[in-house]
């Protein structure tokens, strides 16, 4: 539930607007033009009660790369700090002949082929670990033959995403007196 | 007066578009990196350095104001003029 008493995991998948991106490909585009069409999220409940998929262990880490650069002067180190991801780790189990297990691997896999058009976010909410419109960085389903039951690891980031390359302005030449074609 | 014409949209593609107004940051030669507002209303206008012209406004093609200039061309072309300093 929402108010945070059962985690769940929400897939939200959108459709980009390839039209609009042609037409504009030419011009040095400031101004923001929407070019998404976001659809309903999905949610899933983690919990047994609702799901039958039960979470086992989940973790949060935030990984900074930091450069401490010391002086030869002997004056104070400089340290440069960048951020790398903040990264949620989800264990989860669950009955072999659970169907929303089945969803949550269709979800996984259609994630996986929207990923490099950046047409997905998952977004992750229990208690005091929350990520909001992140990313999927791993996803496994194991089962074996001695066990009837599935574990299944979810990771999530928030990461920064690639950049987008400022557009060229675009130069024009004058010209002198009125233009008549 | 002597203007300097700049080639700023052409107003069939800016039509395409369906949108009101588009802000544009171009190079323009001898004058250097600027933006220019494209609006679309009763007829194709430009907002630039604060001044607003829209090209055929009074039947005025070019329709000159403040030093500026708004043209449109035969093959749907919107230009921005700029007064030349004679001096």
């Amino acid at each position: 539930m929402l108010n945070g008493i059962d985690p769940v995991i929400i897939f939200q998948f959108n459709k980009k607007i390839p039209n609009i991106a042609d037409a504009i490909a030419k011009i040095p585009v400031v101004a923001d033009i929407p070019t998404v069409v976001e659809n309903s999220p999905i949610p899933i409940y983690l919990s047994e009660a609702i799901t039958g998929i039960l979470i086992d262990s989940e973790d949060l880490s935030v990984d900074i790369q930091t450069d401490t650069e010391t002086k030869s002067d002997g004056k104070e180190p400089t340290v440069q700090q960048k951020g790398i991801a903040s990264t949620v780790s989800i264990n989860m189990e669950a009955l072999k002949d659970n169907l929303n297990v089945v969803l949550l691997s269709t979800l996984a896999q259609l994630a996986f082929e929207k990923c490099s058009s950046q047409e997905y976010f998952v977004s992750y909410l229990h208690g005091s670990i929350t990520i909001f419109r992140g990313q999927l960085t791993g996803f496994s389903i194991n089962q074996n033959a001695s066990s009837n039951k599935v574990m299944i690891k979810v990771e999530l980031t928030k990461g920064s995403k690639q950049p987008q390359p400022k557009a060229e302005t675009l130069t024009v030449p004058a010209i002198d007196g009125l233009p008549i074609n | 007066m002597a203007y300097k014409y700049y080639k700023i949209i052409n107003t069939t593609e800016f039509d395409s578009l369906s949108i009101p107004s588009i802000e544009l940051t171009l190079n323009l030669e001898d004058v250097g990196e600027v933006t220019v507002m494209v609006t679309r209303g009763a007829g194709f206008g430009l907002l630039y350095n604060g001044v607003y012209l829209v090209a055929g406004l009074g039947d005025q093609n070019p329709f000159e104001f403040e030093g500026y200039a708004c043209y449109i061309s035969e093959t749907f072309d919107l230009y921005l003029g700029i007064l030349v300093d004679e001096t």
